[in-house]
């Protein structure tokens, strides 16, 4: 039987993608998993038992405690400045989506930064403004700063979900005489559950497996995920920090449930188009509307503060007995940092690029040609998102510490856990993406003589170009930020800017802190302008020919 | 006039909108609006409902002026093309919904009240059911159940039939009909399709590029259109006869020819080249045919 050259670089192709998820996600997560159950002859159940006794538990319960505590926040606020944005016009709506993708794309920790510059010991509010000598790091701290770093991504979901409700269900509920906050009881809230239990668990998962924050801000209280990243720095035995990371699964399978749940709901509505120019919008009550809106003007405070905060502790010495100005944290940056720096543009570059092409080639496989054993695959990429980030770094540490593979030390290590995390953002973008093209497109490349490769190449690819623009600038600015997946794959001379700010910040160098974090905030805001800007040609061209004229 | 209708007017670009609607509706009365895509049917019924506010013009019912009220007090329900039941709801909870928000009873009276709008529409025995699981024709009962219970003084419905196969519009057109003249309510009905329009309406509204066309009774908008775009909406007229097509007969002969053949069911249309023009005619089934390459003449039926 002879098969063509065509066929034979598309199986080629396919197995060069499955061997790489086979390498970079399988075997990892086997590993650190394997190791979790390994005591000193075999298979034990030591490092468990372990966890799930005495002191341990205390742990287990402050976790939980912090973690819904947070989610709770946090989930209160995104539906309250989802709803507030929903009963908006329009521009407003747009406006507040665009306020919170700013807030989310600040390097983690600047919440915790401006947080101890603030409150702390030496706090421009408390020490400066109100004399107080307190020490603010506990629990509460905890729970609030993850709350608020949490509230933009829920709100940003939240709205989308609330656009998605059919719009003829609204208008049928007041024809029937609901008044607006009827409306609100009876149809938005209960269509909008299926987001919120997503927003709650989600953040939930995030906040189990957040170990940056308790130990910059947590002073003496500890979680499951400081004893994890503790116990993985200190000592070579993998095992214990491992199942203590394995403890966090659950939660996220939960999470991922209620996730996929929300998506399905969002993507199987039939959505009203744009609503009527003219419409006559909701009658709110006045209280709902003024509670919504206090919600939202606070929070947006709260993040300008932050931003404000940062960029006064980098250019002013905020610890003194009163505020100097300085540069001396920027001339004195040393060399390191902007190591660091260039390598995560670096890296967190190539990472986009490839992940997006992975991912659509994935999608292609996936969503396109329906390979039977896809779903599997699907479902193995979604995971290295799903679980702790510090699980699946200690993965890459279990994995690739060990010749013929050992890569340690190098930036394929980290360029690959970028990409590797955020592959399932890629491919679901893609998918959505393929759904829009009608497979006869597909099928005439076939008819007209086209390889599947080809097809691939020169029909689809181009094709789904927003796609890719998008999945660029979401793993570019995730990996920028990223800290739990990569903390024990980095080494001296070979490590990334998020690392370093969050060195900075534990050793208490606020300053040198905020510096990092304003070149960090500036790149990433400048590399998602241009990439936007690059992928709206119709505009470009139009611009061209603005200037010409 | 129960219903009033001023100069109504909302223009979304130049091209595009409603310009002047005017109609006077008697109490009871069940008028159609028929046009296609675009030509502004819509619009009037989201202005008549309360979804888009008017730039000029006035509607006054039942002695009140409603043009700037919300949908959630005016006395006007609206059945959406989509139906848009509350999915997460029962049969009785859709139908009580309005019952309870815009009659204003208790849940125990509400209820009550549901049950005969139930039995009304032949829905007996569902009232536990989850909407979703009906069928597309239950779907469209339970949605006019709903409007029809809070009584309201104007129903309007939009294109309500479109979503369904052609043996069920059938009976679900009369069963509607029967039903309003059964409660004496007003109704604005929106369509396209011309058949829909000419069996239900006590008048038609025929609207083109948001203007309406002309106004009058089925029988008047058929055999007396006041414009070619009347005419030619509701089936046009054939070359040199100017006449319907179902007006013409053809007879052994020698003039023309037949070119094109097709069995429609109930009627055959026939494609005759006569004197250089094509000419269509429709025959019913128990007249004699003819066949492809036939010799024929053409003249007008006598029954004129």
């Amino acid at each position: 039987m002879k098969i063509s050259m065509g066929k034979l670089a598309d199986r080629a192709f396919l197995i060069l993608l499955l061997g790489l998820i086979f390498l970079f996600i399988v075997y990892p997560i086997v590993s650190i998993t394997a190791i979790s159950f390994r005591g000193k002859d075999g298979f034990s159940l030591d490092y468990y038992k372990d966890i799930l006794s005495g002191d341990n538990l205390t742990l287990i319960g402050n976790s939980l405690w912090v973690a819904a505590s947070s989610s709770l926040i946090s989930t209160f606020f995104s539906v309250t400045i989802a709803l507030f944005a929903f009963a908006c016009s329009k521009k407003t709506r747009r406006f507040i989506q665009n306020a919170a993708m700013m807030a989310m794309i600040s390097p983690p920790f600047i919440s915790s930064l401006a947080f101890i510059v603030l409150f702390g010991r030496r706090g421009l509010i408390t020490r400066g403004l109100l004399g107080l000598s307190m020490n603010p790091y506990g629990p509460a701290a905890v729970i609030l700063l993850q709350a608020i770093g949490g509230i933009a991504y829920g709100a940003l979901m939240l709205i989308v979900a609330l656009e998605q409700i059919d719009g003829y269900q609204i208008m049928a509920a007041r024809d029937l005489g609901a008044k607006g906050s009827t409306v609100i009881r009876k149809i938005v809230l209960p269509s909008l559950w299926p987001g919120i239990l997503s927003v709650f668990f989600v953040r939930f998962t995030m906040s189990l497996a957040d170990f940056g924050t308790p130990i910059i801000v947590g002073g003496n209280f500890r979680v499951l995920a400081t004893e994890a990243y503790l116990t993985a720095i200190s000592t070579p035995h993998l095992g214990k920090a491992a199942a203590i990371s394995i403890l966090m699964v659950p939660s996220a399978m939960i999470a991922f449930y209620f996730y996929r749940n929300n998506m399905k709901a969002i993507s199987e509505s039939n959505v009203m188009k744009e609503g009527l120019e003219g419409e006559v919008r909701l009658k709110l009550p006045r209280s709902f509307t003024l509670f919504t809106g206090f919600c939202t003007g606070l929070y947006f405070l709260i993040i300008a503060l932050k931003y404000g905060v940062t960029i006064l502790s980098a250019f002013a010495n905020t610890s003194g007995r009163s505020l100097q100005l300085t540069l001396d944290y920027f001339t004195r940056l040393s060399p390191n940092v902007y190591k660091s720096l260039l390598h995560s543009v670096i890296f967190s570059l190539l990472a986009g690029l490839l992940s997006s092409f992975i991912g659509i080639a994935i999608s292609y496989y996936l969503e396109r040609r329906k390979l039977p054993f896809m779903p599997v695959v699907e479902f193995i990429t979604s995971l290295p998102y799903i679980i702790p980030g510090i699980f699946f770094g200690l993965g890459y540490v279990a994995a690739f510490s060990k010749q013929p593979l050992y890569l340690r030390g190098t930036a394929t290590i980290l360029i690959s856990n970028y990409i590797f995390r955020q592959l399932t953002v890629s491919i679901k973008a893609a998918n959505t993406a393929f759904k829009g093209i009608s497979e006869n497109v597909d099928r005439a490349g076939q008819d007209l003589g086209a390889s599947p490769l080809s097809i691939f190449f020169r029909i689809l690819l181009p094709q789904v170009k927003q796609s890719f623009t998008s999945s660029f600038i979401t793993v570019f600015t995730s990996s920028m930020s990223a800290v739990g997946a990569i903390v024990f794959i980095i080494s001296p001379g070979m490590s990334v800017a998020s690392i370093e700010l969050f060195q900075s910040t534990e050793v208490g160098e606020y300053g040198v802190a905020s510096v990092q974090a304003l070149f960090m905030i500036g790149i990433v805001a400048f590399v998602n302008l241009l990439a936007l800007k690059l992928s709206k040609p119709k505009s470009a061209a139009k611009a061209k020919i603005k200037v010409q004229s | 006039m129960f219903l009033e209708i001023n100069q109504l007017q909302h223009l979304y670009d130049e091209k595009n909108g409603v310009r002047e609607f005017s109609l006077s509706l008697e109490k009871a009365e069940f008028i159609t609006i028929l046009g296609p895509s675009g030509c502004g049917k819509t619009t009037v019924l989201r202005m008549l409902g309360g979804f888009l506010r008017p730039q000029r013009g006035q509607v006054v019912l039942d002695g009140q002026d409603i043009t700037h009220e919300d949908p959630e007090e005016r006395p006007v329900s609206t059945i959406f093309q989509n139906y848009a039941l509350f999915t997460h709801m029962t049969v009785l909870e859709n139908i009580c919904f309005g019952l309870e928000n815009y009659r204003k009873l208790s849940k125990a009276k509400a209820a009550e009240a549901a049950q005969q709008y139930i039995n009304l529409v032949g829905l007996t025995g569902y009232e536990k059911t989850n909407v979703q699981k009906l069928s597309g024709g239950q779907q469209q009962r339970v949605a006019i159940a709903r409007s029809l219970a809070i009584e309201p003084k104007l129903l309007l419905l939009d294109e309500p039939f479109s979503n369904l196969d052609a043996a069920l519009r059938e009976r679900v057109r009369q069963d509607l009909k029967a039903l309003q003249k059964q409660l004496h309510i007003t109704m604005i009905f929106v369509t396209h399709d011309q058949e829909e329009a000419l069996s239900l309406s006590d008048r038609i509204v025929v609207m083109d590029q948001g203007e309406i066309r002309q106004i009058g009774q089925p029988t008047e908008i058929y055999r007396q259109p006041q414009n070619a775009f009347v005419r030619d909406f509701l089936g046009g007229v054939e070359p040199h006869f100017a006449l319907r097509s179902e007006d013409l007969e053809i007879l052994p002969g020698s003039q023309g020819e037949v070119v094109e053949k097709s069995f429609l069911g109930a009627t055959t249309a026939y494609i005759v080249a006569w004197k250089g023009e094509r000419i269509r005619v429709t025959t019913l089934g128990s007249e004699p045919g003819f066949d492809l390459g036939d010799k024929v003449d053409i003249r007008a039926k006598a029954s004129q």
